[in-house]
Parts: C-alpha cells; sequence; structure tokens
C-alpha cells in the first residue's frame, strides 16, 4: 500500500474513524496493528526485521537504563548498533561489497538475490538513535514495549520518514489524549493533498520526461539535458516532500506531530543553508549521531573538513549501494567544506539582496551537478550527460518529445508556486477559513484528477 | 461540528462547479479539436471523412509510413503513436459501432513482435480512449479490467480527460502544428539529428559507448549479432482483439486486411519464423501483407536516408513505401 493509492485512502479514512472511536487507552494497539498490517501489505515476510529491530533496541534501552556507569551500557549499545547496521549491510550493501572487492581483486561471486526491504534506512537509523540517545542519557528509555514498537513502526513515516527522535515521538504516544481537532484534520488534510499532488501530478509528470531524456542521453546536447536536469531537481524535490507531506499530514490529523522534513530548499544562498532545509530529519541525524562523534568542528579546521567530507560520503551511500550515490555525497561533502574553509555562509548572508540571488543560483546549479550523478545509473552515464550538457556547438537546441507533457509540467509548476505560499500560509499560520480552505482542496482534488498520472508509481526514496 | 458541516458543504459545493466547470469547457474543446492525437484526429475523421474508402489504423510506424495521398483520396491515416492492439480495437469499435462510419477497407498496421505479446504496460494504452468510457461499453469493460480502481476514478466525470488536457486546449483552440495534413498523415520530415544518423555515426566513430541495455539490444540488434531466432504466434490475447475487429467488419462488410511494415537494417524474418502467424490469418480468412523484409528485398528501402530510425521512415520513405502500398492494395 503505498501513499499514492487509493487503498490508502480508503485505508487512512477507516483507520482515522476507527481510532477516534476507540478509547484513548487502546489506540496504542490500533496504530501498531494497523502500522505492521501497512508494512505488511508490501511484503510480510519482512515485518519480522521490524520486530527483531523493535524487540533488540527495546532490549538494549531497558538494560542501559538499568546500568548507571557508561562502560556498563557500552555493550548494549554495541549490540543495538550492530544489529541494526547488520541489518542494514546484509539487505542493502552486501552484493555492493562484494562487487567491489571484485572489482580490485580477482575473486568472482555470484550477486545473492536479496530484496531491500522498504524503509529499512529509516527505521534502522530511528532506532539507532534511540539506543545512542539511550546510551547518553538522554532520553529514559520506553518501558513499555508496545508503545516502543509503535515508535518503531508508527505507518506514517516507517517507510521513508521523516526520521524521528524518541524524544520526540515517544512522549505523543504515552500521552492518550488525542482527541479529533477539526483545525488538525484542515491542516492535515491539506498537506495530504498537497503532497498527493507534488507527487502524482509534479514528481510523476516530471519523471516521464526527465526518464525520455536521461533514458536516450546520447541524442540529446546542451539545453535539452540541462534542462532535464533542472526538472529532475523538481521532481526529486517533489517526489520526497510529497511523500513527507502526506506522512506530516497524515499524523497531523490523529493529533501527532512530526518534524519538517524540507523548508524550501532551493531558495537556499548556499550549500550549507541548503542541508539545513533539504530533507532535515536525516541531515540532523547524520550532523548528531556522525558528524559530532567524529569530532564536528572541535579538532581545528583540517578535521572539520574532514568530518564534513565523511559525513557528507556516508550520507550519500545511505542513499544506496552504488558509487553514484558516494560521489554525489562526496560532492555535497567538498562543497561544505569548501564554504566552511572561506565562511561563506555566512558572509553571504550578510551580502546584498542581488548578491544574494546570485549567490541562491549558484547554489542551485552546484546542487543540480551533483543531482546528475544521483540521477544516473552508472559512473559512465553521469559523465556522458555532463558532457552532452556542456556541448556548446548544438547548445540552444531544445528538443521537446511530448508538447503535451511539457506544457502540462510547465502548468503544473506555476500552479505550484503559486499554492505552496497559499499552503504554507495556512499551515504555518493556521489561518483557518472555510470558503478558503474548502476552494484549495477542491482545486487540488480537481488538478490531481485532471493532471494526475495513474500508474500508481512508488516514491523514489522508498529504495532507500 | 458546526464548522466541519460548513467545510465540507462548501468543500462539495466548490468542487462540483469546478469539476462541471472544466468538465464543459473540455468537452467544447475536445469537440471542436481537428487534429492531434487526443480526440482530434478522430473527430476530423468523423466530421469530415464519414465515407473513407480505406482507413489505415496503427501507432507511429502506420502514421509515418503510410501517405494516404499517394494511395488515393479518399483515404485516411488514423495513427495514434505508440498504441498497441488494444487501443486500436477500441479505437475501431467506437468508430464501427458508435459512430457508425462509412468505410470500404480497414488495414490495421501489426508488428510481429506485438502479435505475439503485448507488454503488460501496454495492455493500459485502452485508457487513452477514456473520453469514451461512458459511450463504449467494449471501450469502459477493457479499462476497467486494466486501469486499478478504474470505477471509482471514473466516479468524477472529469477523469476522462485526465493527462490530455493541455492538448485538448491547445487543439481546440486550433493551434495547428506544422506537419498535420487534413487526411490524419504527420510527415516525418528528414533532419540531421535523426536518430538513425547519430546511431549510426556513433557507432562508426565510436565516439560515446553506448551504456544503456536498450541501446545495447538495438546495438545487436543492427550488427545480427545474438539475435536468435524466434517463432512468431498470435497470442490468445490478441486474438481476441482480432476476432473483435474482424467481427465488426463483417457486420459492417468492411475489408479487413492486417499488414506490417519494414525496419532498417533488421534481421531477415523468414518464413518458418513467422508460418504460425500466416496461417492464423489464412484461418480467420483475413488479408495479410507482410512487409516486414522490404529492407533485405528491395534495394530502395536500404537507403539511409529514407529513415529516420530503425523504426520509422521519414517522409521519403513514406512516399515509397505508400506507392507500394498502393500497388498491392490495387489487386484487392
Amino acid at each position: 500500500m503505498i501513499f499514492n493509492s487509493i487503498d490508502y485512502i480508503v485505508f487512512f479514512s477507516l483507520f482515522s474513524l476507527v481510532f477516534f472511536l476507540l478509547k484513548p487507552k487502546f489506540r496504542w494497539i490500533l496504530l501498531l496493528t494497523s502500522s505492521y498490517f501497512f508494512y505488511m501489505c508490501w511484503k510480510w515476510e519482512f515485518i519480522f526485521l521490524i520486530i527483531f529491530s523493535t524487540v533488540v533496541d527495546y532490549f538494549c534501552g531497558i538494560k542501559m537504563s538499568q546500568k548507571s556507569i557508561q562502560k556498563q551500557k557500552r555493550p548494549y549499545l554495541l549490540i543495538s548498533l550492530f544489529s541494526n547496521l547488520g541489518l542494514l549491510f546484509f539487505f542493502k550493501y552486501f552484493n555492493f561489497f562484494l562487487d567491489s572487492v571484485s572489482l580490485v581483486s580477482d575473486i568472482t561471486y555470484e550477486p545473492l538475490n536479496i530484496i531491500l526491504p522498504m524503509g529499512i534506512s529509516f527505521y534502522t537509523f530511528q532506532t539507532m538513535a534511540y539506543s545512542i540517545d539511550a546510551y547518553k542519557g538522554k532520553i529514559q528509555p520506553e518501558t513499555h514495549i508496545g508503545k516502543f514498537a509503535l515508535y518503531v513502526s508508527f505507518f506514517p513515516q516507517l517507510v521513508a520518514g521523516p526520521i524521528e527522535r524518541a524524544n520526540k515521538l515517544l512522549p505523543q504516544f504515552q500521552l492518550n489524549n488525542n482527541s479529533f481537532k477539526f483545525d488538525n484534520f484542515i491542516i492535515g488534510s491539506t498537506q495530504i493533498l498537497f503532497g498527493l499532488y507534488k507527487k502524482v501530478v509534479l514528481a510523476d509528470l516530471i519523471a516521464i520526461y526527465v526518464e525520455s531524456i536521461y533514458g536516450n542521453y546520447e541524442l540529446y546536447n546542451g539545453v535539452t539535458p540541462l534542462f532535464a536536469t533542472y526538472l529532475f531537481a523538481i521532481q526529486i524535490y517533489c517526489d520526497f516532500s510529497g511523500y513527507s507531506d502526506i506522512a506530516i499530514g497524515s499524523a497531523r490529523i490523529l493529533g501527532y506531530n512530526l518534524m519538517e522534513n524540507f523548508r524550501t530548499p532551493y531558495f537556499s544562498k548556499s550549500i550549507t543553508e541548503f542541508w539545513r532545509r533539504w530533507h532535515i530529519s536525516l541531515s540532523s541525524w547524520l550532523r548528531d549521531y556522525l558528524y559530532i562523534n567524529l569530532g564536528g568542528n572541535r579538532k581545528g579546521n583540517i578535521f572539520t573538513y574532514r568530518n564534513l567530507i565523511i559525513t557528507m560520503l556516508l550520507g550519500g551511500l545511505w542513499h544506496g549501494a552504488s558509487w553514484n550515490f558516494i560521489i554525489w555525497g562526496g560532492l555535497h561533502g567538498l562543497f561544505l567544506a569548501l564554504e566552511r574553509i572561506f565562511n561563506y555562509s555566512s558572509k553571504i548572508a550578510k551580502k546584498p539582496i542581488i548578491l544574494r540571488f546570485i549567490s541562491g543560483l549558484g547554489s542551485f546549479h552546484l546542487v543540480c551537478f551533483a543531482w546528475v550523478f544521483f540521477r544516473s545509473e552508472t559512473l559512465a552515464k553521469s559523465i556522458g550527460i555532463l558532457t552532452r550538457i556542456v556541448d556548446f556547438q548544438n547548445f540552444f537546441n531544445l528538443k521537446i518529445k511530448d508538447i503535451n507533457i511539457f506544457t502540462s509540467i510547465i502548468f503544473n509548476i506555476l500552479v505550484f508556486l503559486t499554492l505552496e505560499r497559499v499552503v504554507k500560509k495556512l499551515i504555518v499560520k493556521k489561518k483557518i477559513n472555510a470558503l478558503e480552505t474548502s476552494f484549495i482542496h477542491a482545486v487540488l482534488i480537481l488538478l490531481i484528477i485532471l493532471f494526475g498520472v495513474n500508474e500508481g508509481s512508488q516514491f523514489i526514496y522508498f529504495q532507500f | 461540528m458546526k464548522k466541519g458541516i460548513k467545510y465540507l458543504l462548501l468543500l462539495v459545493a466548490s468542487f462540483f462547479i469546478l469539476e462541471r466547470t472544466s468538465f464543459l469547457i473540455l468537452d467544447l474543446l475536445h469537440q471542436k479539436s481537428m487534429y492531434g492525437e487526443s480526440g482530434g484526429k478522430i473527430n476530423n475523421l468523423v466530421k469530415n471523412h464519414n465515407k473513407t474508402e480505406i482507413l489505415f489504423v496503427g501507432d507511429s510506424r502506420n502514421a509515418f509510413h503510410v501517405n494516404p495521398k499517394y494511395i488515393n483520396n479518399k483515404c485516411y491515416n488514423l495513427s495514434h503513436n505508440g498504441m498497441s492492439i488494444v487501443f486500436q480495437t477500441g479505437l475501431i469499435d467506437q468508430l464501427l459501432t458508435n459512430e457508425q462510419l462509412e468505410i470500404d477497407t480497414l488495414c490495421l498496421h501489426v508488428t510481429f513482435k506485438e502479435l505475439n505479446q503485448i507488454p503488460k504496460s501496454q495492455k493500459l494504452d485502452i485508457q487513452f480512449l477514456k473520453y469514451y468510457y461512458n459511450s463504449n461499453e467494449w471501450i469502459k469493460s477493457e479499462i476497467n479490467k486494466y486501469l486499478p480502481k478504474g470505477k471509482i476514478k471514473f466516479f468524477f466525470p472529469s477523469f476522462c480527460w485526465n493527462g490530455n488536457v493541455m492538448s485538448i486546449i491547445s487543439n481546440g483552440l486550433k493551434f495547428k502544428r506544422q506537419n498535420d495534413s487534413n487526411n490524419g498523415y504527420s510527415p516525418k520530415l528528414p533532419t540531421i539529428n535523426d536518430s538513425i544518423n547519430v546511431i549510426y555515426q556513433q557507432n562508426q566513430l565510436n565516439i560515446i559507448t553506448i551504456d544503456s541495455s536498450k541501446n545495447k539490444l538495438l546495438e545487436n540488434q543492427m550488427t545480427n549479432q545474438n539475435f536468435k531466432k524466434y517463432i512468431y504466434s498470435v497470442s490468445q490475447l490478441n486474438q481476441i482483439y482480432i476476432s473483435h475487429i474482424d467481427s465488426l467488419c463483417k457486420k459492417n462488410k468492411i475489408v479487413f486486411i492486417c499488414y506490417t511494415s519494414p525496419k532498417y537494417n533488421r534481421p531477415y524474418i523468414s518464413d518458418s519464423s513467422k508460418f504460425k502467424v500466416i496461417n492464423y490469418f489464412k484461418f480467420k480468412n483475413i488479408l495479410f501483407l507482410d512487409y516486414s523484409n522490404l529492407y533485405h528485398q528491395n534495394s530502395d528501402f536500404r537507403n539511409i536516408n529514407i529513415w529516420n530510425d530503425v523504426y520509422h521512415m521519414n517522409d521519403s520513405g513514406a512516399t515509397i513505401f505508400s506507392k507500394n502500398l498502393r500497388k498491392e492494395l490495387n489487386n484487392y
């Protein structure tokens, strides 16, 4: 079951109805069983991985709370980290590891037929954060195994985040006092509809266009692959932030607050700012649990740059088992380190608006440059596309394969830019006007009906 | 509670007004549209060519290979790029059942590969006829078969314009494209950027390693390497579609012809590879004109300058092919 399906709308409507009819103290049971059901709709066998991760981290958390000395807690932290990273390594990186080994040695191997469990990168990172926080004494480990299991598997954010912190989400499950609130319903449903619009209209329409260019990049030069790369930047933003919007909106209707995951990242004036506004739950996770533990900026400049690059390299690897993702992460690490050397991010914030605009444009192009590696399946293809983009002999030869899709994309990007302001105003300022809200909802539903792509495609981040 | 009811009533009212308005505007524009593949070509045929001697139906290869001008002036090329036989069957059903089109001969472009098996994704091509969902029972039943939750989606009448909005607007407002003609033919004019030139230039000069699996396959097939001999047949599903068209033609006393067209530098399809297909058409008493080997049989078709890519000829190629086709059709 995916968010952009009628199945989810039916599931969530029925679930919400029963949720609010049920006595608050029993709601966690409904939430947990529904979350497991939601996940099992994909492949039921993989629920055992979530249960395994839950049991191990629950046990380790409890054990750590019983020890007062860090040294005594450490074995349990290691058990938690090894089991989560072990799962991740086996299911996500094992074949890639063997492939890389065979590249530098004479070893030949037969790749294992491993299916990547949906959302494994998200829930393992969430549970690892819990164990590290418990080890550091930042949180009191959860004693109720059911509610802890719910923290691991809460269906709105189970498969693609936001990666929630225990100190923010667990207390919400403990409170048990959610009642139906009209404002929550309006804000939540606005986010769901806007997220659906971003996914099934913008991201899926653009995907058709981008695939037609990236799939046959040998045939295009200059502005055509360049434009496709700009569009891919919009596609991945709409795809992933669309998912986050649906997740946050669904949780909001139920009375739970999930963290904001995107804050108009392409309007950033620097790469440093971009990472404060793109996939916030992951970037803050990497900062808190990796960058700071590597030493952060406490050990001098050289170590700071090294730590930034390592963090981003691993951040790239988190996205997928491929050298292209590592290069993507490495490029971002390099950009961040360079900005750090020149203290660029804070300097540009004080510059006049025109310079900030130019800087924003430059940052967007650096991000797009890195997206080429993210989007291409192989390094050869990335280089091929970049070579084609800088073919200045035939640069201004924009080829549009399907004018209907192209004009639909342009029209919907304009609609999106207009609607985003209106929707943000409604969500952030919580200005609920029944007439205005119902009109926005009607417009969004109509746009989805008229322009939505019907095939029920997966979200890009499900593969991570 | 009061707020909720107010919101719900306003939502229903505003959605109803918006949905009805957009449906009616798009419906009007669709009816006015005479160009393009979002119903325009069909409207043009129904309104301006209701008495057609030969109607050519098929995908892009039919679109670019058959110029009705060279066959006779009462021909129409009703092609829809990339559309499989499922779509073509629905289209023919609509034309013969609902539109009462008067035609003498129906020529359906087929390929051996497609007859052998329709890819799963192409079964969904029928949804591109969704503006006939409520008026054509055959199309409705096929869409319900292949489109997930189709019945629910069509609860909203505007869904029948899904995916076609911009083309209906542009065609309805008569933004005629340069290449649109009145007989449905859209010529592919040769340019130096045609993929046939690009691919061959790259192969000859070896500038770029073509690394996508699709192009590797293409490369192999072009050089006739690793190309397995295959015995084609007509799949059960295709038999259903062809039988449906055949029965519609018989009912309307229309001569039904299936034909194939050539490809550039692709392996020769031997008689032993295609005997099952030929026997099927013989058994069904359907005329089958096979031009799949024309590249090997006629030197005119080996001229790279008449090709746009491996599968499609350009306007010059269409002229030669159409004249060839006319000679053959004159025999029947």
